[in-house]
C-alpha cells in the first residue's frame, strides 16, 4: 500500500540548513587515508541523496584522476581502490586499467606487440570483415 | 602493387578504432594496395582490447615534403579514443600533411570522428561526418558542406560517418585512386539527429559568445538554428 500524508502548501517545510561544505573532497580524502582495498560509506549525517552523492564523487574523482572506483550494491555506496590489490599491495601500473575507452576492459593490453605486416593485417581483417560494432 | 603504385599513408590515433583501422587495410590489401600507418606514438593499441602493434615512423616523423614529393596516393584518417582522435583536429602538424596532400590534389579521407581533422582542407567541399555538435561546428566555421549521408565523395575527397561504414569507405577510396566511378550512391533521407548543447550559464554563454564574435542557439522553437547576437540582448 502507498502511503500519502496530506499537507496544506503553506505547512510545506522550505527553510533550508544551509550549504554544508564540499562533500567530495573530505570523503574522499578520508577513504585514501583508511588505505582499505573497499568501504561502504556510511550516508548518516551527510543529509546527501545517494544518488546525487554517487554522481558528484565520480566526476570528482574522474576530474582529479583518482584510483577510486565508487558504485553501488544493494542500495549502498561503496568506494574501492584500484591502485591496491585485495590484500592491501600497491598496484603497479593501475593508471593502465583506465586506458581503455570507456566501458571496454582492455583484456588484450599484455599481449606481444606483433608490427602491422600482411599477415597481421589478413588476421585481424577477418575478424573485423562483415562486423558492424566494435 | 596496385596500378597506383605507391603506399596510402593511414594516420590513426594512438588508441585507435580497431574495426575502422583493420577493415581499411584489409580491403587496401586485397586490391592490392600498400600502405604506412602512422600514430601519435609507436606502439598503438586497438581502443577496447588495449591488444598492442608496433609502427615504424610516427607521423610526426612523416614530413609534408613526403606527401609534396608524392610518395603516398592517400592519406587516410582513422578514429578511436576521442581524446586521441580529437588531438588530431588542432594538430599544426597533421594539419601541414594534409594541406601537403591537397596542393597536389592527393585524395584524403576520414572516417566518424576524425572527419573534422580535414576541416582546414574543406572548405566548400561535402562532408559526411559523425554528427558531434562540435564536429558540426568545427566543419562548418571551416566551410565545409555538411551532408547528412554515411558516405561522401566529393573530388579527391572521402569521408564517412561511422564505423559500420569502413568498408563502403575504404572501396570507394580504391576506386577514386583507380579511376572508377562512384560505387555506393546514397539517398539524403532527411534525418538529422537532435543537437542540443550543453547547458550554460546564459551570462557566462553569451560572455563566451561575445568574446568569439558569434553565438550559435539550437533549441527547439522559433529561434532554432538562428545566429544569436549578444549584442542585442
Amino acid at each position: 500500500m502507498v502511503k500519502f500524508v496530506d499537507i496544506d502548501p503553506k505547512d510545506i517545510d522550505t527553510s533550508r540548513s544551509g550549504r554544508r561544505g564540499r562533500v567530495s573532497y573530505p570523503i574522499l580524502k578520508a577513504f585514501m587515508e583508511r588505505n582499505a582495498k573497499v568501504s561502504k560509506l556510511d550516508l548518516t549525517g551527510l543529509h546527501k541523496n545517494p544518488t546525487y552523492l554517487r554522481s558528484v564523487l565520480h566526476s570528482y574523482i574522474n576530474s582529479h584522476n583518482m584510483p577510486i572506483k565508487v558504485f553501488s550494491a544493494a542500495g549502498d555506496l561503496h568506494l574501492m581502490r584500484l591502485d591496491l590489490d585485495n590484500d592491501g599491495n600497491f598496484v603497479e601500473g593501475w593508471e593502465d586499467e583506465l586506458q581503455a575507452t570507456e566501458g571496454a576492459v582492455g583484456l588484450e593490453r599484455n599481449d606481444e606487440p606483433t608490427p602491422i605486416n600482411s599477415a597481421e593485417v589478413k588476421k585481424r581483417f577477418t575478424k573485423e570483415k562483415g562486423q558492424t560494432t566494435k | 602493387m596496385n596500378q597506383v603504385q605507391k603506399p596510402l599513408l593511414v594516420i590513426c590515433a594512438k588508441r585507435y578504432n580497431g574495426h575502422e583501422l583493420w577493415t581499411l587495410l584489409g580491403v587496401l590489401q586485397e586490391r592490392d594496395y600498400e600502405f604506412e600507418v602512422v600514430s601519435q606514438a609507436l606502439l598503438i593499441r586497438d581502443e577496447l582490447t588495449l591488444k598492442p602493434n608496433t609502427i615504424e615512423r610516427t607521423v610526426y616523423d612523416v614530413s609534408p615534403d613526403e606527401i609534396r614529393e608524392e610518395k603516398f596516393a592517400a592519406v587516410c584518417v582513422v578514429s578511436g579514443n576521442m581524446s586521441d582522435t580529437e588531438a588530431y583536429w588542432t594538430d599544426p602538424h597533421v594539419l601541414n600533411l594534409l594541406q601537403a596532400a591537397r596542393e597536389i590534389n592527393l585524395v584524403v579521407a576520414a572516417i566518424c570522428c576524425s572527419v573534422p581533422t580535414l576541416a582546414p582542407v574543406c572548405k566548400d567541399v561535402a562532408v559526411s561526418y559523425f554528427p558531434l555538435m562540435r564536429s558540426r561546428y568545427r566543419l562548418r566555421d571551416f566551410g565545409a558542406v555538411l551532408r547528412n549521408t554515411s558516405l561522401t565523395v566529393d573530388g579527391h575527397t572521402v569521408t564517412a560517418e561511422n564505423q559500420m561504414i569502413t568498408q563502403m569507405w575504404a572501396e570507394e577510396i580504391c576506386n577514386l585512386l583507380e579511376g572508377k566511378p562512384q560505387q555506393y550512391q546514397m539517398e539524403d533521407s532527411g534525418f538529422t539527429p537532435k543537437g542540443s548543447e550543453r547547458k550554460m550559464d546564459p551570462l557566462v554563454r553569451a560572455a563566451i559568445d561575445a568574446d568569439r564574435g558569434y553565438g550559435m542557439v539550437l533549441q527547439k522553437g522559433p529561434n532554432k538554428g538562428k545566429i544569436y547576437d549578444p549584442k542585442a540582448s
